[in-house]
């Protein structure tokens, strides 16, 4: 079996931008999490979010014309993080190109584009039919549906890509069964190196106003550093966000040969179903029990082998507490022996890129030596009592590493990622 | 035996087991379902192939009154109380999520799999794997939303929506545009717990569901596979969406991808080609298209959008015999490419389609411990997109392949194009025609079939399917 090494990554977040201003922000404990200057969310009940701030689009523009006429943020961030990754791992577009490289990429749901609706009160289906029709007859520069696999076709169509090319779209689980997909296609021999991750922006309209409809999401707006509290007794609800994280993937022999150090290396990963509700997890958790003792027994490792979760985490009363019960039943004694913590703490939820995203942090760890902490922890619920990491980064020094995502529909994903030896 | 993940077998033997049957860790297709405009359920869609029909028709939703005309292939929609567990789940689903489910509980069925204490899968051993397309949520549910939006202008002020339009959407409006929830109602539905992936939108997403959950029960990671895709792309967005990109046929023109109609009228082959494959009845066939020559009308660019779904379930061998299944077909080799471009069209390389198909019948024969291709491939069906250049390189590509002109059979001809349902449904029109279980009484169709899925994004996949020695 080939071994799979993490040799580059991208990032684009709330908390930092490039894998050192991520890891950085990952460990240093501030919240990510502000008002929403995306759109004018005066009027809606929930007003913040996790955006990215402070990326610079110019370059990409440069290399991707066609990012000019898209309204979809997700690609944007999904081509940021492709493109620092790339150059993370010492690549470029002779080295990828070809059958022998993948894409595969976790990404959000379609975009409905409201700011051209326009139309009679009276009439509103008219009105929007009207509006559609118009808008095919003059589309004013823009293209107002973008597939979910634009990011994907086009990171691949730039650098040559003629592996699989996939986009994956299991919602919260999404980036992180990217991540174990590819990391299969590299250690099963279909390619030699894949860039893996997820994207996405829910920080639009419909996105937290329907997201807020489900009742998913804390009503905190003030002060929205402290809204998210995964593993709180107060906890009440996520806070969405927008991100993405692309890991380069590699056979080690292949990286070897071409000089490249891992950042950690990737080592099994599995995915569940809960079959119980699209709207809640199923209360005894034994779809993620079971995502995550299959993912070890694909890294060939016992439950006491692992030195640190990422928890989804979402902060949602039901999420957290059925969590917990199931990293004590997947672990056992161990799970309380070691640290646990929730990165959507200081990013918000990420959605289809929150498993990519989490899944780096626990690269940081392994790289920093160190584990990001849980935030806004300050008053411990009896049905979440494991050491989640409170408030402060902690020194650590373990090897592997487990990160949890499980989707909106049941979708359980855990990928283990391990320090590398090298 | 040791197969890799798409068909190569480690080391070099039979493919086949003494008695003619498949190695046991070959993957096997037990069941396989369509539900589309033709019918619900692969009986209804194999009478309506048999009697010539197509499912072309006029787009639904808004689609019809803002681009008039526009050909596409429509699903009725099934009845929830009939096909459902749950039909009160239907309120939640989009359109391709229903399809979905209804296809993957058809199939499920068909197998002899459905939830329950005695199925013989374990359900945490039980996968799914499934690929959707966009665009699939109800718009007129947005129609409340959007009116209690409007400013006094008529625009759509985010303010109003804040303060009063989000009150007018459903709560549970966000599950119709999750593009997992196909998946996930189906595995609420019956109970499947196991590996799974979500893909989407085109074919290449399509043949990846098939390859990933062939390379699950190859790892041993499950003992049966739920394989569907699903699409519902014949009603506002997906119409909207394919005519900003130019790819719709013009208004009342109905799309004739490589030259080959849908009507009988008009010179096809009973109405749709599949028939020269599904109907069994090669013989009968009264017009096989042959390549590089072209067939005798010109093509249309352009495609029409279409609702539908297919499943099919998958197993491996030794597990289908060992519970008494009847295999329809052998997933015996797969091969994939992408030419990927920052546009929409499909690859429209032909030496592309041609290594892809190429490999593909290799990785087929590596199995039977032969060197070259299968002796007989009985027929290939085309993915056809509707761009002239994309089809003529496809079907190109596949005669390079062959080495010379084959039997195609082109089902976008005659039920649209299916986009992420595509590759699941040319499988189970395949299957059923090695099978022998076609339109026609005219016995199972001879060698192996070549699945070529091919469509915007610029995936190149090829798949082949052989007889089961029964």
């Amino acid at each position: 079996m080939r071994r799979v090494w993490i040799t580059g990554a991208g990032v684009v977040s709330p908390v930092g931008n490039g894998f050192e201003a991520f890891a950085d922000g990952c460990l240093a404990g501030r919240s990510g999490v502000g008002p929403i200057t995306l759109f004018d969310a005066g009027t809606f009940k929930h007003r913040i979010a996790g955006e990215v701030r402070g990326l610079d689009a110019a370059p990409l523009l440069e290399r991707y014309p066609r990012l000019s006429r898209l309204r979809d943020r997700k690609v944007l961030l999904a081509l940021a993080a492709a493109e620092q990754a790339i150059e993370h791992a010492g690549l470029d577009s002779r080295g990828l190109a070809g059958e022998r490289s993948a894409v595969a990429l976790g990404a959000g749901l379609d975009v409905v584009l409201l700011e051209d609706i326009r139309g009679r009160t009276d009439d509103v289906e008219a009105s929007v039919s009207g509006k559609l029709r118009e808008l095919l007859g003059d589309d004013g520069g823009w293209e107002r549906l973008v597939p979910t696999d634009t990011a994907s076709r086009l990171v691949a169509a730039r650098h040559g890509l003629r592996g699989p090319c996939v986009t994956n779209v299991s919602a919260c689980a999404a980036g992180g069964q990217a991540l174990g997909h590819a990391f299969r296609l590299v250690r099963e021999g279909v390619v030699d190196v894949a860039l893996a991750g997820g994207a996405d922006s829910m920080v639009h309209p419909m996105g937290i106003g329907g997201f807020g409809l489900l009742g998913a999401l804390s009503p905190r707006n003030e002060p929205p550093g402290e809204a998210i509290r995964p593993f709180d007794a107060r906890r009440d609800g996520s806070v969405l966000g927008e991100g993405a994280a692309v890991l380069v993937l590699e056979d080690a022999a292949h990286a070897r040969a071409r000089g490249a150090r891992p950042l950690a290396e990737f080592l099994g990963c599995a995915s569940t179903l809960d079959a119980h509700a699209v709207t809640d997890p199923e209360p005894s958790g034994a779809g993620a029990v079971l995502a995550m003792r299959r993912a070890l027994a694909d890294a060939g490792l016992d439950p006491d082998a692992v030195d640190y979760v990422s928890a989804h985490g979402t902060g949602t009363p039901k999420n957290d507490a059925v969590e917990t019960a199931a990293i004590r039943e997947a672990l056992g004694r161990r799970a309380t022996e070691i640290p646990v913590s929730a990165l959507k703490s200081m990013t918000g939820h990420l959605v289809a890129a929150s498993g990519a995203v989490e899944a780096l942090s626990c690269v940081v760890a392994l790289v920093r030596r160190a584990v990001p902490p849980t935030i806004n922890l300050t008053r411990p619920d009896p049905a979440c009592d494991l050491d989640y990491v409170p408030g402060r980064a902690r020194p650590w020094d373990g090897s592997i590493t487990l990160s949890n995502s499980f989707g909106f529909g049941g979708q359980n994903a855990v990928v283990v990622i391990g320090r590398s030896t090298g | 035996m040791n197969t890799d993940r798409e068909g190569h077998t480690a080391g070099r033997g039979p493919g086949t087991l003494g008695d003619g049957s498949p190695a046991g860790d070959t993957v096997v297709v037990t069941a396989a379902e369509t539900v589309n405009g033709l019918g619900i359920g692969w009986p209804a869609v194999r009478e309506a192939l048999a009697a010539g029909r197509d499912a072309l028709g006029e787009a639904r939703d808004l689609a019809a009154a803002f681009r008039p005309g526009t050909v596409a292939a429509p699903c009725p929609p099934p009845d929830a109380r009939r096909y459902l567990g749950t039909p009160k789940l239907r309120k939640l689903m989009s359109d391709d999520a229903f399809l979905a489910t209804v296809a993957g509980k058809l199939a499920v069925a068909a197998a002899g799999l459905s939830r329950g204490p005695d199925r013989p899968i374990a359900d945490d051993r039980f996968a799914a794997f499934v690929a959707c397309g966009i665009g699939a949520a109800g718009w007129r549910e947005l129609v409340p939303v959007f009116r209690d939006s409007m400013d006094d202008d008529g625009r759509l002020s985010l303010a109003r929506l804040g303060e009063r339009g989000l009150r007018r959407c459903n709560p549970l409006f966000a599950f119709q545009v999750l593009a997992n929830m196909p998946l996930c109602f189906l595995s609420i539905e019956e109970s499947l717990r196991g590996d799974n992936l979500t893909f989407a939108p085109w074919e290449g997403g399509g043949a990846d569901a098939i390859a990933e959950a062939a390379a699950s029960l190859r790892r041993g990671d499950a003992d049966a596979a739920v394989v569907c895709g699903a699409s519902a792309m014949a009603g506002t967005q997906g119409v909207y969406w394919l005519a900003e990109k130019g790819l719709l046929t013009p208004p009342q023109v109905r799309p004739r991808p490589l030259g080959i109609p849908a009507s009988p009228a008009a010179g096809g082959a009973a109405g749709f080609h599949a028939p020269c494959l599904s109907g069994i009845g090669v013989h009968r066939c009264p017009s096989v298209v042959s390549f590089p020559d072209p067939p005798g009308d010109s093509p249309v660019a352009g495609l029409a959008p279409a609702d539908g779904a297919a499943a099919l379930v998958l197993e491996r061998f030794d597990n289908a015999r060992r519970r008494g299944a009847r295999p329809l077909a052998a997933l015996a080799a797969f091969a994939r490419e992408t030419l990927a471009t920052d546009g929409f069209a499909p690859c429209r390389d032909s030496s592309v389609v041609a290594r892809v198909a190429r490999r593909a019948l290799e990785r087929a024969a590596e199995r039977h411990g032969t060197d070259s291709a299968p002796a007989s491939v009985g027929a290939v069906i085309l993915s056809a997109s509707g761009d002239p250049e994309g089809d003529r390189a496809e079907a190109s590509g596949v005669a390079q392949a062959l080495g010379g002109p084959f039997r195609a059979v082109v089902p976008a001809s005659a039920w649209g194009n299916l986009f992420a349902a595509g590759p699941a449904t040319a499988v189970a029109i395949a299957a059923h025609a090695l099978a022998g279980d076609g339109p026609t009484d005219d016995g199972a169709l001879a060698g192996a079939v070549l699945v070529v899925c091919a469509g915007p994004g610029g995936a190149v996949a090829a798949i082949v399917l052989e007889k089961v020695s029964s």
